[in-house]
């Protein structure tokens, strides 16, 4: 149990975070001419007031409503996780996929979509899925194709072009 | 008005127009199918494909692929139990025992004939709602949009979930992520902190990308393992199709129930069917129904109801601009791109492209009833993919979907941060949609109320009669989203 408590504590300090950023929020904008601060003064105190209360509810009721909230569709806007992310093995596998997440983002800014994301399908494909050889090329070439194909020819996008390559003064495109 | 229709379905018709629509269909099939995509996903990944078309084709490619995304849907939910979309959860309740008996072909037949059908009774009861809405739209000034916009994010955020304080601080969080950058009113910089990407505020794509894709997919990528469990589907499609036809009365009345949710902002794709399919259980007069264990009719009344609500979540967007949902969000993100304002404009000089929009709905609704009746085996096999090879094709769709937003590393961790927000929100049960919708209405709200304050000072509040109806409702709403939240 103890982890549940700590997680609905740590939900009710976020929503206090929240408070403070409104406050923080109306006090800025107590330096802008009225017509710039008008609305996010409005907005600030409704939301710092909300959130303070709300944190309140949390920090106090926030195990029980957790019960009803958390588990399982009931008709709210979202589906809801039903992983059990305590375990050690969904934690795990929640960290490796967020570090894909950034490394899709760290290669590129090293060096350039146009390799970094094809590099991105093929690592995750061979080394993080264990899938084949013809699986991860096929789809690796797919996906190249598609970069090539939709962004390059028919969208003309803009590429990042790699501080790597910057560095050691290539131009790739 | 006749005239407008005419031209809409030209419009939507003529080429290349049309084969936008077809490849909206075709990829609203898949994002349907596709557990962790939906229409929602699927709208955010297009829409920076359509910048540079026209608006008719723009339309095309993105109502064709909304418009179908509720009955493709069904596959997962049929073949898996485990919903395509938020709409068609009720449809597992009746759906995947008939799948299990070996009856998904009829589940099938019922629910792509009872689509078709939603969809039609959805787009023809928006049409009818036009000459009512249109004297009604422009009746309205500047404190009657924004006071709707007040009332759209109290619904939302109100209704969305089933914790309505957090629903509505959500709300406000977005309106206040909606401030950053540049001031509209005088131009002064606001929340950017330092940051020059900040100065143009925050794109949408990206926000609403990591707030609902993200979380999909690392929750697909904890679970792992295969999909499907059911390869094979028994016969009985056309079974279904007169099963369908035997109900026509019961998918009628939850078409209308679809379509009426539909209208109501907040309400929409996570609730819809399952009051469709509460309509079915509480109506039925047949002893012999078994809900819960294979009844046909908990199949019809959800994908009847899921489909019409389509065309209603239209009609705020289009006569008031004020999207019922995320996805009707990123719709009127879209209008705005190609230059057309939601209101009068579309109810009136630009009446055109509202008709475009209804046609498109029709025909993508039609035409996936036929083709989906066809190929509906050859199309379960997406959902047998392993989710190991489907995660990095859904990823690049949406990194790059995001990059084009401003086509800046900045949109990338917009994306990710708001993919780390939208994780911890799923988590915690609190509801994601305000947060898209406050994003999208923040500026048109702030905009509206400055010409309010400038035009009329603070005499409106009280003085215009649809105002202080307005305020009412919106404490109607808060008022009794409160009181549920008391008793639980």
């Amino acid at each position: 149990m103890v982890p549940r408590i700590r997680e609905h504590y740590i939900e009710s300090l976020v929503v206090l975070g929240l408070a403070v950023m409104f406050a923080l929020g109306v006090v800025t904008a107590r330096e802008w001419p009225l017509k710039t601060s008008l609305f996010p003064t409005i907005i600030g105190v409704a939301g710092c007031i909300i959130a303070v209360v709300l944190s309140l509810w949390i920090g106090v009721r926030g195990g029980a409503e957790k019960e009803e909230v958390s588990e399982g569709p009931s008709g709210a806007a979202d589906i809801f996780l039903d992983v059990n992310l305590r375990s050690g093995e969904a934690l795990k596998r929640t960290f490796i996929i967020c570090g894909w997440l950034v490394g899709i983002v760290a290669g590129t800014w090293l060096l350039g979509q146009l390799i970094a994301m094809p590099l991105f399908v093929f690592l995750y494909l061979k080394v993080g899925s264990r899938e084949g050889w013809l699986v991860s090329l096929g789809l690796t070439a797919c996906v190249i194709a598609f970069l090539y194909g939709v962004f390059d020819q028919v969208i003309h996008a803009s590429w990042y072009e790699g501080e790597l390559f910057r560095f050691l003064g290539i131009e790739l495109f | 008005m006749l005239e407008a229709a005419h031209q809409g379905l030209l419009g939507i018709l003529a080429w290349p127009a049309f084969g936008y629509l077809l490849l909206g269909v075709t990829l609203g099939v898949f994002f349907g199918m596709v557990p962790g995509l939906s229409g929602l996903s699927g709208m955010a990944i297009l829409l920076p494909f359509t910048f540079d078309l026209a608006p008719y084709e723009a339309m095309a490619l993105l109502m064709g692929m909304y418009a179908i995304t509720s009955t493709s849907d069904t596959i997962s939910s049929v073949l898996l139990g485990v919903p395509g979309t938020a709409g068609s959860q009720a449809t597992i309740m009746d759906g995947y025992p008939l799948a299990k008996k070996g009856e998904a072909g009829r589940a099938f037949g019922a629910a792509y004939t009872v689509s078709g059908f939603g969809g039609v009774v959805g787009a023809v009861l928006l049409i009818l709602s036009i000459p009512v809405l249109s004297p009604l739209v422009l009746s309205f000034g500047s404190p009657e949009f924004f006071l709707l916009g007040v009332l759209g994010m109290a619904m939302v955020g109100a209704l969305s979930g089933n914790a309505p304080a957090k629903g509505i601080l959500v709300g406000l969080l977005a309106l206040q992520l909606s401030m950053i950058g540049y001031s509209p009113q005088d131009g002064i910089p606001r929340f950017w902190f330092g940051a020059p990407y900040l100065l143009e505020g925050l794109p949408i794509v990206p926000c609403v990308l990591g707030l609902f894709s993200l979380p999909e997919v690392i929750e697909l990528a904890v679970r792992r393992g295969t999909l499907s469990e059911v390869p094979e589907m028994g016969k009985g499609l056309w079974d279904g199709v007169r099963d369908a036809a035997h109900n026509w009365w019961l998918a009628l009345r939850c078409a209308v129930i679809g379509a009426y949710i539909g209208f109501i902002p907040g309400l929409g794709a996570s609730i819809v069917d399952w009051v469709a399919y509460g309509h079915a259980v509480q109506s039925n007069r047949d002893p012999k129904a078994e809900f819960g264990k294979g009844e046909i009719r908990g199949v019809i009344a959800p994908e009847a109801a899921n489909n019409a609500m389509k065309g209603g979540s239209l009609i705020p967007t289009i006569a008031f601009g004020i999207p019922g949902s995320a996805t009707m969000a990123i719709l009127l993100g879209a209008f705005l791109i190609h230059g057309i304002y939601p209101g009068p404009d579309l109810l009136s000089t630009r009446l055109d492209v509202t008709f475009s929009v209804i046609w498109a709905l029709v025909i993508a609704n039609v035409l996936t009833a036929f083709v989906l009746m066809g190929c509906t085996n050859y199309l379960a096999k997406v959902t047998t993919i392993r989710g190991s090879v489907l995660i990095p094709i859904i990823l690049v769709l949406v990194f790059m979907g995001s990059w084009m937003a401003t086509q800046e590393l900045g949109d990338w961790f917009v994306l990710l941060s708001l993919g780390g927000l939208g994780y911890l929100m799923k988590r915690w049960g609190w509801p994601r949609p305000p947060i898209a919708l406050g994003i999208v209405l923040g500026p048109i709200m702030e905009r509206y109320l400055d010409i309010s304050v400038s035009r009329y000072g603070w005499a409106w509040l009280w003085e215009r009669p649809i105002v202080i109806i307005l305020i009412l409702m919106t404490l109607a709403t808060l008022y009794y989203a409160a009181r549920a939240q008391m008793r639980r």
